[in-house]
């Protein structure tokens, strides 16, 4: 049970940081299907800086860094060149997965298939807290990764239901046009949105990558930024939804993990099937409601 | 008049996509430079991967046409305006059908045989794009997600399948028996692996570009690309021409999972697909979605693709290399069909409104 809840917690994180990114530019009508790839930057850059210098906060600055500068490119291209948002995210994906193959290779072709490991962020049990039975272990002791996600859903519940700047990222999404006209800068309002998504996705990179396994692998991601995306859809494009959602895919994970550990004789790629199938599910199940969707969402905004 | 018009059009559709590779390949020789890769060693390599001999050309055949297909389903989906990214998971779906067919049905006569495993491959492959077609028709949920959610699933599917009722327990990976030596496509050269899929290829795109542009049905599914509400209030059935046309995308998708099997592989394994859904759009996007571009950006995908494995081999560099080289054509192509770079008939068309509006003043 402990183990259960634990990997739930372990698996749901990434999942909620990169969804909480999203939730943040899917409102002021950015679709970055990009997700994928630049999380890929983050577990490579991220893991790349740690294995050199051993620093696993060297590591998450690198992580997000990368993730800031692979946004950077989709906004350029989907807000300034006014391309394509789904084109671009393809295009994103195929770079994130290339380039980091490519480096990887470069740089670590030496070691053998799991010989590079790199330093990693080490769990840190919360005083108290995780002494109380089953529960504690499974919620207060986790590395510090952990805890920030949970800070930052406050946090981005926060700005998105009690600042300015909130308001400004939804009217931007919902109407660009009238948001021009109140004096609202539209381009800079989706650009910072993208550039904290993108920092969400180097986070939620950094994590799986030095955080939960300590070594980089090509295409290690798996679809995590896809599953991302429908947790946004499963929390209805809120903060406090996201925590939720990603909670019920990583149990989904969990689960999956749970029977694998387990003797029951399932085939284990039906198992590992579990998580997407759960994802098509929850989609349908939440998707019929679009009312805090962003009604611009995925056109470009043409001032003219 | 009319020829003048066409001749500018072809022009303009022809010169952005290769100023996009061009600038493309200028960026990935810089990357290759900035890893410390020789470029004229690395493009030497991909180019021998596929102009070396007949025997290198026959490959270049092979990997364009699941390609080719790929690129087809991505490119009708996208003129009826819905983002199947799930052309892997039809794919796969094709693969797996008309794989268990050509199993099953080692008795029947070739022709025969081939027909059924056609039709198993295309049915599956729609039916892998009818659940997001209808899932999107009727509760309006994005098809990005689904499809790419089958995608995974699909690959889970044949990895299941390989490892357990379709295994051929003679080989050491995981894969299927093969299907009935009468089923396999001709060699059109022999001692090369070019086969009979890729004359289908080129018939199937023409196909698609006659329905798409010279058929009702295809003026449709082109409208409801353009504008779903202006396609509403014609009177067509928005609904159920995205369903058609997630059928017609999953379909073709399919039977190039059907050429993948009777033609290359003659078997199933977890790896048969090699991210050929994911380049088909890349293929269907540098060609604007025109099928008949489509016969054209496939080859040049499949020369990277081909290129790609002898590039890992001589210059140590990842296969995933071309990856690479997609995102960052995509990237162009992308920018330049919507901005004003390196379009020189817009600047032409402001001056003249300009002028018409200094006329007027």
């Amino acid at each position: 049970m402990t183990f259960f809840l634990t990997s739930t917690i372990r698996m749901a994180v990434p999942l909620m940081i990169a969804a909480l990114g999203l939730v943040l530019s899917e409102r002021a009508g950015l679709m970055n299907i990009g997700v994928e790839g630049i999380m890929l930057l983050g577990c490579f850059f991220s893991f790349f800086t740690s294995y050199r210098t051993g620093n696993v906060w060297l590591g998450l600055l690198a992580g997000l860094a990368a993730g800031l500068v692979g946004s950077l490119v989709f906004a350029v291209c989907s807000i300034t060149f006014k391309a394509s948002q789904i084109v671009v995210g393809c295009a994103m994906n195929m770079l994130g997965s290339g380039l980091t193959a490519v480096m990887f290779r470069k740089y670590f072709m030496d070691q053998d298939v799991n010989g590079a490991l790199s330093s990693s962020f080490q769990n840190m049990p919360i005083p108290l807290l995780s002494k109380i039975p089953i529960v504690g272990d499974a919620l207060f002791n986790h590395n510090i990764i952990v805890y920030i996600g949970f800070i930052l859903v406050a946090v981005v519940w926060f700005v998105m239901n009690r600042t300015s700047i909130g308001i400004k990222v939804i009217a931007v999404g919902e109407h660009p046009k009238a948001a021009d006209s109140m004096g609202i800068n539209v381009f800079r309002v989706r650009y910072l949105a993208t550039a904290f998504s993108g920092l969400m996705m180097g986070l939620a990179g950094t994590y799986l990558a030095i955080a939960q396994s300590n070594t980089f692998q090509t295409d290690m991601t798996g679809g995590k930024g896809y599953i991302a995306m429908a947790v946004v859809v499963l929390g209805q494009w809120k903060p406090e939804g996201v925590l939720i959602g990603a909670l019920i895919f990583g149990a989904s994970n969990a689960l999956q993990m749970t029977i694998q550990n387990s003797n029951l004789n399932i085939q284990y790629n039906l198992v590992l099937a579990i998580p997407y199938i759960v994802t098509v599910v929850a989609v349908l199940i939440s998707g019929r409601k679009h009312i805090m969707d962003a009604s611009a969402k995925g056109t470009p905004y043409i001032k003219s | 008049m009319r020829k003048n018009i066409s001749g500018k059009q072809m022009l303009r559709t022809i010169w952005r996509p290769i100023v996009a590779v061009i600038a493309a390949l200028i960026v990935s020789s810089l990357i290759l430079t900035f890893f410390g890769y020789n470029i004229t060693q690395s493009f030497g390599a991909i180019w021998e991967a596929s102009f070396k001999s007949v025997r290198t050309f026959g490959n270049l055949m092979n990997n364009t046409c699941p390609l080719l297909f790929c690129g087809l389903s991505v490119a009708i989906s996208y003129r009826g305006g819905v983002f199947n990214i799930g052309s892997e998971g039809q794919f796969l779906a094709g693969t797996i059908a008309s794989c268990w067919v050509g199993i099953v049905g080692k008795s029947l006569p070739g022709a025969l045989l081939i027909i059924l495993m056609v039709m198993a491959g295309a049915f599956a492959g729609a039916i892998w794009a009818f659940v997001p077609g209808i899932l999107k028709a009727k509760y309006d949920i994005n098809e990005v997600i689904t499809t790419i959610m089958f995608n995974y699933i699909a690959l889970e599917i044949i990895g299941c399948l390989t490892r357990t009722i379709m295994r051929d327990a003679s080989q050491a990976d995981p894969q299927s028996y093969p299907i009935a030596k009468q089923a396999w496509m001709p060699y059109l050269v022999s001692g090369t692996k070019m086969n009979t899929g890729i004359v289908f290829a080129v018939v199937s795109a023409i196909v698609i570009y006659i329905l798409l542009f010279r058929t009702p049905f295809g003026f449709e599914i082109r409208t409801c690309g353009y504008n779903k509400t202006a396609s509403l209030y014609a009177g067509i059935n928005v609904n159920w021409v995205i369903v058609k046309t997630m059928l017609i995308s999953g379909g073709i998708a399919g039977l190039g999972g059907v050429m993948e099997v009777m033609g290359s592989s003659h078997y199933i394994f977890e790896k048969i697909s090699n991210g050929f859904g994911y380049t088909g759009i890349a293929v269907s996007v540098l060609a604007n979605n025109n099928p008949i571009g489509v016969i054209l950006s496939a080859l040049l995908f499949g020369f990277l693709k081909t290129g790609s494995s002898s590039m890992q081999r001589v210059m140590n560099a990842s296969a995933q290399f071309t990856s690479v080289i997609q995102g960052v054509i995509i990237i162009f192509v992308a920018i330049s069909a919507s901005s004003n770079l390196m379009s020189f008939r817009k600047h032409g068309k402001k001056k003249a409104e300009h002028e018409k509006e200094e006329v007027k003043a």
